[in-house]
């Protein structure tokens, strides 16, 4: 029938496609992708203060303006030929922001009576993009606690990145001193998918509750004594807890008008901070308004797009072998990933056998001593046969290494 | 082969923002030749400050791949939508998203190869250790590694899957490849340095690491066996682009 289906999307892809009414599709071609992805997603998501029938929603979707940055960035065909300012001598995050101060003047469908939506958080990335590499230094899990040199970069940004806190969105904010010297425990992995409710807003504590699990993974080399000041935990984010994110964020009108506070309060996730949520978004709003930069690396497409487009414009053959090297890339890519799968399988099972031969060497030691500190006592006395029932391995192998002892270990304890 | 020489490599071709991020394997090798050799303690705690390092490079790393995961399936998405029947209007725009399916999925599968490296460094080092002061602390340390976050790369390695599975949908069903030599130099003129290079990179380094060692153990990893390993040779002998007629 469409595309859709020949290409097979409905079951690579999570969502699925709601063939859209005709006239609604077509009121919505008007418009740039950029609003289009809002109205899409918030009719797949359908939530109570959303309205998806065609007329009146127009507005009200639309001025959601969570893409509104990139009004001048989307055509059919002009995509490639747009000019990108450039890149190279500027953080990916400010630029960003000042494509959409310059959008935010010139549109008329964004929302203007909310200044503070829009100045703060501009005004929070053009500070908080020198913050961003900090702030996870801030937030990586508390091993031992060496005090090197980044150690001490980390705390004498601690102050700065308060002040900008206390400066962004709704003044209700809780004392910042709790989120500063709050004795966190380490996170864990969020792995719930956040039920989402339209919950009473209810304040969130600095100290709530957390599920205060010391787990073996921040323990390295550890004294039991040692206790860390944890306000500096790092979230692991999952597909579906971002999921629940965008869902939050959509809820609240688009990345743009959501506030950190308030995604916070509805995923009513126990494990997430505001301090998470508030890196989340800002990645989140990064990612949405310049998608076609490299995302993590903020390495310039322009490089990468200069020579394909180049190449485009030459000659429409090209295209298939652009498409052609992008297999080989992909080829090589696979295969790297596949190597890596089974060296990190390999990796394991050494590691694992290695405890289990360390394990029949003290075991062995031990017997040794056994043997020789209870030379009078009956044999039995002297078994110790937990390793073979923790690895469950036959004892055949063992016993052929260690035979003196074979008939030993045989022996049970009544 | 030597590590660390393999490292360095790895290091030097990687993208620029990871480079200060991987396992300072040469410092501490050389700390460990030094006299005396550092205190466990010490070495210890630096050891756990490279794995904070790795950790919190991972996890945000894999934070930021979520994030693009979604939004490229939504852009896909509205492509679909916004094209309907019009065939053409898709080819012309597809192009674009190809594009970033393939540096995404090298993106991430360079984060797993992150790991990788890191974590075998990590085991080096700790063997030259050991070896240096006749200590056991390789084993138990390494156990704890093994539960660290950037040694989970579980999810980074779903994703990685899923696109590869999409990879037959968003490509046009393959034709006859013909002229594979002229595309292969494609790529290599417009990938240029990044993550196409890192990637063939990263897999030579592998083979040149896990061929036999003069220490060879039951501890080390079996030969690299890389079927079509032409493929990869072709791809970086081409180095110099040859010119679109």
């Amino acid at each position: 029938m469409t595309l859709a289906n020949d290409f097979g999307y409905s079951t690579t892809m999570s969502s699925s496609f709601s063939a859209l009414h005709p006239t609604v599709e077509d009121r919505y071609r008007k418009f740039p992708n950029s609003f289009w992805v809002s109205g899409q997603e918030l009719m797949n998501n359908p939530v109570p203060c959303q309205s998806v029938s065609g007329g009146n929603s127009g507005g009200y979707l639309f001025s959601s303006s969570s893409g509104f940055c990139n009004v001048s960035a989307v055509s059919p065909h002009g995509r490639n030929s747009q000019t990108q300012p450039p890149v190279s001598t500027v953080p990916r995050d400010r630029l960003a922001m000042q494509d959409c101060t310059l959008e935010a003047q010139s549109s008329s469908l964004i929302n203007h009576h909310q200044p503070q939506e829009f100045t703060d958080p501009l005004q929070e990335f053009f500070d908080f993009s020198d913050h961003v590499p900090v702030q996870h230094l801030q937030a990586e899990e508390s091993g031992v606690r060496v005090d090197s040199s980044v150690e001490l970069h980390k705390k004498s940004e601690w102050q700065d990145w308060a002040d900008q806190l206390i400066s962004v969105d709704d003044g209700s904010e809780p004392n910042w001193s709790d989120f500063l010297g709050d004795p966190r425990s380490h996170n864990q992995n969020s792995e719930i998918p956040m039920p989402f409710s339209d919950v009473p807003r209810q304040e969130i504590k600095a100290n709530q509750q957390h599920q205060m699990v010391l787990s073996e993974e921040q323990l390295i080399g550890r004294n039991a004594s040692s206790s860390v000041a944890t306000s500096k935990q790092r979230m692991r984010w999952t597909p579906e807890l971002h999921e629940s994110f965008v869902e939050a964020v959509n809820q609240l009108g688009g990345s743009d008008r959501a506030t950190p506070k308030a995604v916070l309060k509805l995923l009513n996730n126990p494990v997430l901070t505001i301090y998470h949520v508030k890196s989340h978004l800002q990645k989140y709003r990064t990612a949405r308004y310049k998608p076609e930069t490299s995302e993590v690396t903020g390495e310039p497409q322009e490089k990468k797009l200069t020579s394909m487009e180049d190449i485009k414009s030459l000659d429409m053959k090209t295209s298939v072998e652009i498409t052609q090297a992008l297999r080989l890339q992909m080829e090589v890519q696979k295969r790297l990933h596949e190597q890596l799968e089974i060296q990190r399988t390999l990796q394991l099972q050494i590691e694992k056998q290695g405890r289990y031969l360390q394990m029949m060497f003290e075991k062995q030691q031990k017997i040794q001593e056994n043997k020789s500190s209870c030379s009078e006592a009956s044999p039995k006395q002297c078994n110790d046969t937990s390793a073979e029932v923790e690895f469950g391995l036959d004892t055949r192998t063992v016993e052929q290494a260690e035979s003196p002892s074979a008939s030993r270990k045989r022996v049970r304890e009544d | 082969m030597k590590f660390g020489k393999r490292i360095k490599e790895q290091i030097q071709e990687s993208l620029p923002e990871w480079r200060d991020k991987f396992l300072r394997y040469k410092e501490l090798k050389n700390l460990i030749s030094s006299a005396p050799a550092p205190a466990e303690s010490i070495f210890v705690g630096l050891l756990n400050a490279e794995i904070d390092k790795f950790n919190a490079f991972f996890v945000e790393q894999e934070e930021d791949f979520i994030i693009h995961h979604k939004e490229l399936q939504y852009r896909i998405q509205r492509l679909v939508e916004k094209c309907g029947d019009n065939e053409e209007m898709f080819r012309l725009e597809i192009g674009e998203i190809r594009k970033d399916i393939v540096n995404f999925h090298g993106e991430m599968v360079l984060l797993v190869n992150y790991s990788n490296i890191n974590y075998t460094g990590l085991a080096k080092i700790l063997k030259k250790y050991d070896k240096r002061r006749g200590g056991g602390i390789r084993s138990p340390f390494i156990q704890k590694v093994l539960h660290q976050p950037f040694f989970k790369t579980d999810l980074v390695s779903r994703l990685v899957r899923e696109w590869e599975t999409t990879m037959d949908s968003v490509f046009p069903a393959k034709v006859a490849e013909e002229g594979y030599e002229r595309s292969a130099a494609v790529t290599s003129a417009a990938a240029g340095e990044g993550i196409f290079r890192n990637t063939v990179a990263a897999l030579l380094t592998m083979r040149e690491m896990r061929r036999g060692s003069s220490t060879y153990s039951a501890f080390s990893l079996p030969p690299l066996n890389l079927s079509d390993s032409d493929l990869v040779l072709r791809s970086v002998h081409l180095s110099s682009p040859i010119p679109i007629p």
